[in-house]
């Protein structure tokens, strides 16, 4: 078992585009509770207590404001909280439904954030270069070159500040024109070295065929299990919801699918769904402390 | 010194060899575009009909980031078809980087995001295709910089757009080198056209329904922003935007690279 940041970049983006999908169409409130929460404890997890900060500044605000936005926009509903001065009335129902599609919005950005912890750019380029070769060739490149234009942003930015032209003196027309000298000279020196790196590229055989591409990913029977149990889990949840497991209606009143043995089957898959990469994480976690008898310390997987 | 000494003669030889593969890349071309078309008639009247049909008019969230993703993939399609000199390709990862890096610049007034400037005046001197590429990759960089998120499709389609306008409306134009008819038109296209692209994203999370009202509300509120960018994007090409044409029309000039016909 290994952690699922180190789990091959198919089964991440597998788990990521299912996870953001359920977390976006499901919106009956169990299952988004699940896909919420699983979420949340997730970047938990990954974060440790900034997610706290995060959730109150950020996620219950967004709630909030959709449910308050929904609540004096939308006139339909049958339970009437009260009227407003032009005579509309406000009703229970939309302030709810504002609060869920706000929920799932939150829970989506949540996934995100995980996303952003588990998957770095190199796995992006793996997935890319599959599909898109030359872009993901682009997105390589660009990001070698942004970190390196930025340090040469700040060797020119000293030697302008020498001359009395940097971006910290001046008033504020002044600072501006210093500014867009810098980025005038970084052009010149960026654009000419393109060139450059190209004629690099080519000397050595870019764009010839039969050429193979680097990868640094081996797909281990960890991977092949967890793929196979989100697989599993994922068929289950669509067809439970083709049945009609996931119905809930928020317009005009509310209405919800009956909870039966199957409904809880479905609601179990999609949690063990969701929680795959948490379990994963932290069993992990559990044999790097208790290694197995006879198991070398320093393997992986 | 060499360098330049050598170059006539290189640019000649990629030439003749471009013109080769030129027959074939129109008929890649040709087909790439075909494959567009199904693309963009087939699959979004699909993806529209099978969303209104699985959800009932609701959940217009995913639908519309669908929709986002179809709406940018002929563009990466056609590049992917398009047999570019391996200089063009990294003149435009350099355009990209340019763009990103130059957020950094003006780490002492953090408001300024010359970042629409720069994918104009690349699109203006490059070409639409490559405005639309500057403007979408740059928006995925940053975000894997920054973080990305479901807004991210709506970002790169924004600024792609902005790109894809200006690329068409000024690469071959004679007031591309006009730094006020630029930096006029430039804030107002960032403030419109990307302002109602990314705040669309804003719209769709915070108003579960879509009615005039919460749209209208959603867009008031984040019109500052906009304008902001918008105002700096404005001032950025006014003072910046000639010079910058003029450096990459002398690059392409001495490099022979994006030459059109």
């Amino acid at each position: 078992m290994k952690s699922f940041e180190r789990c091959h970049p198919v089964t991440n983006f597998v788990y990521y585009i299912c996870a953001v999908i359920f977390g976006m169409i499901f919106l009956h409130p169990v299952f988004l509770c699940i896909s919420f929460f699983s979420a949340f404890f997730y970047s938990l997890k990954l974060y440790g207590g900034k997610v706290f900060k995060s959730f109150f500044c950020f996620l219950l605000p967004v709630m909030t404001a959709s449910a308050v936005i929904n609540g004096l926009t939308a006139h339909y509903g049958v339970t009437p909280l009260f009227f407003m001065p032009n005579g509309n009335s406000v009703c229970l129902e939309p302030v709810i439904y504002g609060f869920v599609s706000g929920a799932s919005a939150s829970c989506v950005i949540l996934i995100f954030f995980c996303y952003n912890k588990t998957v770095n750019s190199d796995k992006l380029y793996y997935v890319l270069s599959k599909s898109l070769p030359k872009t993901a060739l682009l997105l390589t490149m660009s990001l070698r070159f942004a970190p390196m234009y930025s340090k040469k942003i700040r060797e020119i930015s000293e030697a302008q500040k020498g001359l009395g032209k940097g971006t910290d003196s001046g008033g504020l027309s002044e600072r501006i024109k210093n500014g867009l000298r810098i980025l005038s000279v970084l052009t010149s020196w960026a654009l000419e070295n393109s060139v450059e790196t190209a004629d690099s590229m080519k000397s050595r055989g870019y764009g010839l065929k039969n050429r193979s591409h680097y990868s640094d990913y081996r797909f281990s029977r960890t991977d092949a299990v967890m793929l196979s149990v989100m697989t599993v889990c994922c068929i289950v949840v669509i067809i439970g919801a083709a049945k009609g497991e996931t119905y809930v209606l928020y317009n005009p009143f509310f209405e919800i699918s009956k909870i039966t043995p199957f409904s809880v089957f479905v609601m179990f898959n999609y949690v063990v769904f969701f929680v795959t990469p948490l379990i994963s994480d932290l069993f992990g976690e559990y044999r790097v402390k208790n290694p197995k008898k006879g198991a070398i310390p320093a393997q992986r997987a | 010194m060499r360098k330049e000494s050598e170059n006539p003669s290189e640019k000649s030889t990629e030439g003749i060899a471009e013109n080769a593969v030129g027959r074939t890349a129109e008929k890649k071309a040709g087909k790439s575009n075909i494959i567009n078309i199904i693309i963009l008639c087939v699959l979004s009247p699909i993806v529209i009909i099978t969303g209104f049909f699985l959800f009932k008019g609701k959940n217009y969230y995913i639908i519309c980031a669908a929709l986002t993703v179809i709406s940018m993939l002929p563009f990466f399609i056609s590049f992917e078809k398009k047999k570019n000199a391996s200089r063009e390709t990294v003149a435009i990862a350099a355009v990209i980087a340019l763009a990103v890096a130059s957020r950094a610049v003006f780490y002492m007034l953090p408001e300024i995001k010359p970042i629409a400037a720069v994918v104009i005046t690349a699109a203006v001197s490059f070409g639409y295709e490559v405005g639309f590429l500057a403007g979408s990759m740059s928006m995925l960089l940053s975000n894997v910089i920054f973080g990305q998120g479901i807004w991210t499709p709506f970002q790169m389609l924004g600024l792609g757009a902005v790109g894809l306008i200006f690329g068409l409306l000024f690469s071959s134009s004679k007031y591309r080198y006009n730094r006020w008819i630029l930096g006029i038109s430039g804030g107002v296209v960032t403030f419109i056209v990307y302002g109602l692209i990314v705040d669309f994203n804003s719209v769709l999370m915070l108003s579960a329904d879509l009615s005039l009202a919460s749209v209208v509300s959603v867009y008031i509120y984040g019109a500052p922003l906009n304008l902001v960018f918008g105002v700096t994007t404005a001032v950025c090409l006014i003072l910046f935007g000639k010079p910058m044409i003029e450096k990459t029309e002398r690059l392409k000039t001495k490099y022979g690279i994006f030459e059109k016909g």
